[in-house]
């Protein structure tokens, strides 16, 4: 069964990759190009993941959030406002983003 | 001084040891040996992101940042004015993420967008000069946008490029800034 959540699609695109769960910049290490980064919110520290990410989740913000601005110079889909995404998403699970629709699907539910 | 070099690597979020002590006018050298420091204490750790090595601050270093923001501010008795800045800063913000989205999706508001950035320019300019009365290290948020502003005319990247110090960029950039130095969480 799959689990879908949904937020705003803030940018368009498809992406499939591993949702990594990111809490600050202390974990940035742990991002690997081609996750999907989950996080709460994002601020400047944040843009150089944004070029290593297939798709961006986040807590927090909108299609008018500096997230979603950044997501789309990188061209990569974002769904933002995805509510306890990381309490419900677990590190490592393989998502699907459709960052025109703003769902997040995980593959193998949880 | 600590605090700029920390605040520098806030503000500029994964930058080289040159950038940070570029982004305050400070000595490279001093920087370099507070960077170090910094490393030893762990506020700040030096890593490599898709090719481009640099500084960034860790949870510690961000709180030790707003520990020294908030002491500048107290110190400076300022509190109150920085926040009628942020206050007001968060309406000009509203019509500038709105005008960068319209630029990137454009939508039928692109037309016009550029207008309300020259807009917003002008309206943050006169809260500048109060924030700098205070707090100097404000100074030059309204060069830099007027700077890309002046490039994006020829070059519309230069309004939300994030590889360049483009409109958006800076103005992320001075968010960040006021909400660091207020000690507010981002919404």
């Amino acid at each position: 069964m799959m689990t879908i959540l949904n937020g705003v699609g803030a940018s368009t695109g498809r992406a499939l990759g591993a949702a990594r769960l990111i809490h600050g910049p202390d974990e940035f290490s742990r991002f690997l190009s081609g996750d999907v980064l989950v996080c709460r919110t994002t601020d400047p520290a944040w843009t150089p993941l944004f070029g290593m990410a297939s798709a961006v989740v986040t807590e927090t913000g909108g299609m008018l959030s500096h997230a979603a601005i950044v997501a789309r110079e990188f061209g990569i889909p974002a769904v933002l406002g995805v509510r306890d995404a990381l309490d419900l998403l677990a590190d490592g699970a393989p998502l699907a983003i459709d960052g025109a629709q703003g769902t997040v699907t995980l593959m193998d539910g949880k | 001084m600590t605090l700029l070099t920390l605040h520098a690597v806030r503000l500029l979020g994964f930058a080289d040891t040159h950038s940070v002590a570029v982004r305050f006018s400070q000595d490279p050298g001093v920087v370099e040996s507070q960077l170090i420091d910094a490393g030893v204490n762990g506020f700040v750790s030096h890593s490599t992101f898709a090719g481009i090595s640099g500084w960034s601050l860790s949870s510690l270093g961000r709180r030790e940042n707003e520990r020294l923001l908030a002491k500048e501010l107290d110190g400076a008795r300022a509190r109150d004015a920085v926040q009628a800045v942020h206050d007001d800063f968060a309406d000009i913000n509203t019509g500038v993420v709105e005008a960068c989205s319209a630029i990137q999706l454009q939508n039928p508001a692109a037309e016009g967008a550029m207008d309300v950035l020259i807009g917003a320019l002008a309206s943050w300019r006169p809260l500048e000069a109060q924030l700098i009365g205070a707090l100097p290290r404000f100074e030059g948020y309204s060069e830099r946008l007027l700077r890309a502003l002046k490039h994006a005319v020829l070059d519309t990247s230069w309004l939300t490029a994030t590889d360049r110090d483009s409109f958006h960029k800076v103005w992320f950039e001075l968010h960040e800034d006021l909400i660091a130095t207020l000690g507010i969480q981002r919404r």
